[in-house]
C-alpha cells in the first residue's frame, strides 16, 4: 500500500496565512532596537509615536507589500513556466532592475521624476527594458509563447545584465561599488510612506490583472494544449500574466532591491499545504509573503541592533530550513 | 459536425505535413484516424483544436466546426464545440482527480461567475462514465498512466461538446481499459456526438468505429467502413507490412495481424 500525500487544505491554508499576516502586521512594528508599547503609541507619547508611525509602520507595510507581491509573482512564474525553480527573478526582472540601479550609481545620476529619486526610476526602467527584450526575443523565435523559449530568453538576458553589472562594478570606485553591492542585497530601510505609496498603484494593478486570470492559471496547469482546447487564448494569457507579474516585481524591487527566496519558498509552502488551485494559492501566497517578509525584516533590524542585516540574507537563512521542513513533512506522507 | 476541405499545412521551411485533406465527421459518427507515425494525424487534430494548439502557424483550406467557420471562431466558442484529449497527458498536474475533471467545465463558466448550476452533476456523470469516481480525492500525480488518461477523458466529457477529438487515447491503457475507453466513446457517438480518434490500434478501431480514415504522408488514402479500408493491399501500401487477416467469430471485421515488413 502506498500512503497518500497529505490532503490539500485550501481554505485552512488561506485562513492560516491570513492570521499570520495579521499577527505580523500588528506585532512586528512594536519590536525593534527600542521596544514600543502600543498604548503609548496611540496616546502620542514621544518618541514612541514618531518611531512607530514614521519609521516602523511604513517599513513593515512596505515589507508586507513587497513580500506579498514577490510571492504572488513567484506563484505566477512557476505556473507560467511550468518550472518549480522559477522565481520572480527567473526572467531577469531583478538583474534588469539591478543593472538600472548600478548604472544610476555608476554614472552618479541625480534627478527627480514625479518625486522619485534616480535609483528606483533607473531600477524600474532596467526591469522594464529586460521584459521588453525577452518578449521581443520570444517573438523573433516564433509565433507561439512556449515556456522553454521564455525561460531560455530570460536566462540569457539575465546573464547579459549580470555581466554588464560586473563591468560597471569593476569600473567604479570603492564607495560606488559598496553602494551597488548593498543595493543588490535588498533592504527595506525607509522613512515615511513615500516608497510604499509610489509602489502601491503598480502592485495593485498587477495583482488585479493576475486575480482576473485565476481560472486561466488553473487551466495552464494542465498544459498549453489542454488549456487551448478548453478555450484559453494561451498566447495572450501568457503575455498578460508575464507583464503583470513583472510589473509587481519591478515596482517592488525598485524600492527594496532584489529580495530573494520569498518568491520561491512562499508559493511552494502554500502549494504543499493548500494545493495548486490558484483560487486559494494566489491569496495564500500573497498573505504568506506579506507575513514572512515583515518578520524577516524585524529580525534583520534587531539581531545585531543598532546595526542591521540585509533582509535578503535573513529570508534565505530562515526560509530555507522552513521550506525543507515542509518539504520533508510532505515526503513522509508518501510519494 | 466537423468538416475539413482542402486543408494543407506545413511548418515554416518544412515539408508539407497535411496536403489537401478532405474529411467529414457527422453527429453520431465514430471515426478513427489511422496512419503510420508522421502521417499527419496529430497535426490534423491540433489544427482542429485551434491556432493555439498549432503554435499560431498559418494553414490553408476550409474548416467548419459545428456549422461555424473555423477561421473566425474564437477560442471559447470553439471550446464549446469540441473537446480534446492530447497524446501526452500532463504528469505533474497538482490537483486532485475531481479538480482535474472540473477543469473541463471552464468554457461554460460565466465571466466573474462560477460554475453553471449543473456543473456538479455533469462532473459526477463524466467521472462515472470513465470509471474514475473511486479516485475522486486522489492526487492526480499519484495515479497510474492509465488512470491519468481516463481522468483526462472524463474532463473532456465534462466539457459537454458536440465533437470529441482524441489523440491516441488508448496508448497508455491495458487491454480491458482500452476496450472500456472506446466503449465510452462509442456510447458518446450513439448519443449523437461526432467522435474522431487518432490511433495506431487498427483492431480496436475496426471493432468500435463506423468509419476508418487512413492517412499517409499528409493525404487521405482511404476513407470508408473498416472492411473496405483494412485490406492487405492498402495496409501493405501504407504501412509497408505484410498482414494476415484472420476472421473472428462474432466480429464484422477480420483481425489484422502484422507478419513482416515488405519493400525497402
Amino acid at each position: 500500500m502506498t500512503a497518500e500525500p497529505r490532503k490539500a487544505r485550501p481554505v485552512a491554508t488561506v485562513l492560516v496565512a491570513l492570521v499570520l499576516c495579521a499577527l505580523a502586521l500588528v506585532l512586528t512594528p512594536l519590536i525593534g532596537a527600542v521596544p514600543l508599547d502600543l498604548k503609548e503609541v496611540f496616546r502620542g507619547v514621544e518618541p514612541a509615536a514618531t518611531i512607530f508611525f514614521t519609521l516602523r509602520l511604513p517599513r513593515v507595510l512596505l515589507a508586507a507589500l513587497a513580500g506579498g507581491a514577490l510571492a504572488t509573482a513567484g506563484t505566477v512564474f512557476q505556473t507560467l513556466l511550468r518550472n518549480d525553480l522559477a522565481t520572480p527573478f527567473t526572467l531577469g526582472v531583478a538583474s534588469g532592475g539591478s543593472l538600472g540601479a548600478v548604472a544610476a550609481i555608476h554614472f552618479g545620476l541625480t534627478f527627480t521624476l514625479l518625486g522619485l529619486s534616480p535609483l528606483p526610476v533607473a531600477a524600474f526602467a532596467g526591469a522594464a527594458l529586460v521584459v521588453a527584450a525577452i518578449l521581443g526575443l520570444v517573438r523573433l523565435r516564433g509565433p507561439s509563447m512556449e515556456s522553454t523559449t521564455l525561460l531560455l530568453a530570460g536566462v540569457t538576458v539575465s546573464f547579459l545584465c549580470s555581466a554588464t553589472i560586473m563591468l560597471l562594478q569593476y569600473l567604479s570606485d570603492f564607495t560606488a561599488t559598496h553602494r551597488m553591492i548593498r543595493w543588490m542585497m535588498g533592504g527595506l530601510d525607509t522613512v515615511g510612506y513615500g516608497p510604499l505609496l509610489q509602489a502601491l498603484p503598480f502592485v495593485l494593478v498587477g495583482l488585479a490583472v493576475i486575480a482576473l486570470q485565476t481560472g486561466h492559471l488553473n487551466q495552464l496547469l494542465a498544459g498549453d494544449l489542454l488549456a487551448a482546447s478548453r478555450g484559453v487564448p494561451v498566447r495572450r494569457v501568457r503575455v498578460t500574466l508575464l507583464l503583470a507579474a513583472a510589473l509587481i516585481t519591478a515596482a517592488v524591487i525598485a524600492f527594496t532591491g532584489p529580495i530573494g527566496f520569498v518568491g520561491l519558498i512562499v508559493p511552494h509552502g502554500a502549494r504543499l499545504l493548500g494545493g495548486a488551485n490558484h483560487r486559494a494559492l494566489l491569496p495564500a501566497s500573497f498573505l504568506g509573503g506579506a507575513a514572512l517578509l515583515p518578520v524577516c525584516d524585524m529580525i534583520a533590524r534587531t539581531v545585531i541592533a543598532p546595526a542591521e542585516l540585509p533582509v535578503g540574507v535573513l529570508t534565505a537563512l530562515l526560509g530555507a530550513p522552513f521550506f525543507l521542513f515542509i518539504l520533508l513533512g510532505q515526503g513522509r506522507g508518501g510519494r | 459536425m466537423l468538416r475539413v476541405h482542402a486543408l494543407s499545412f506545413s511548418y515554416p521551411r518544412g515539408p508539407k505535413v497535411l496536403d489537401a485533406i478532405d474529411l467529414e465527421v457527422a453527429p453520431g459518427e465514430f471515426v478513427a484516424l489511422l496512419g503510420p507515425n508522421g502521417s499527419g494525424k496529430s497535426t490534423l487534430l491540433s489544427l482542429l483544436v485551434g491556432p493555439e494548439a498549432l503554435g499560431h502557424h498559418p494553414w490553408a483550406g476550409q474548416l467548419e466546426i459545428g456549422g461555424h467557420d473555423g477561421r473566425t471562431l474564437n477560442t471559447r466558442a470553439r471550446a464549446l464545440q469540441l473537446s480534446y484529449v492530447p497524446q501526452t497527458v500532463p504528469v505533474d498536474l497538482r490537483l486532485d482527480v475531481e479538480g482535474v475533471v472540473r477543469l473541463g467545465r471552464f468554457p461554460h463558466r460565466q465571466p466573474f461567475g462560477g460554475d453553471t448550476a449543473d456543473a456538479d452533476r455533469v462532473v459526477e456523470e463524466a467521472m462515472t462514465a470513465c470509471g474514475v469516481t473511486p479516485l475522486r480525492g486522489r492526487a492526480y500525480g499519484t495515479l497510474s498512466g492509465g488512470e491519468r488518461q481516463r481522468v483526462i477523458l472524463a474532463g473532456c466529457l465534462a466539457q459537454q461538446t458536440p465533437c470529441l477529438l482524441l489523440d491516441e487515447p488508448t496508448s497508455a491503457l491495458d487491454l480491458r481499459h482500452g476496450l472500456e475507453a472506446l466503449a465510452v466513446l462509442a456510447t458518446q457517438a450513439r448519443a449523437g456526438k461526432a467522435v474522431l480518434v487518432a490511433t495506431h490500434d487498427v483492431n480496436l478501431a475496426a471493432q468500435f468505429c463506423s468509419r476508418l480514415v487512413l492517412l499517409a504522408e499528409g493525404r487521405v488514402v482511404a476513407d470508408g467502413p473498416p472492411e473496405q479500408v483494412l485490406t492487405r493491399e492498402v495496409l501493405a501500401q501504407v504501412y509497408g507490412v505484410e498482414v494476415a487477416l484472420i476472421p473472428v467469430e462474432g466480429r464484422r471485421t477480420p483481425l489484422v495481424l502484422p507478419l513482416h515488413p515488405i519493400g525497402p
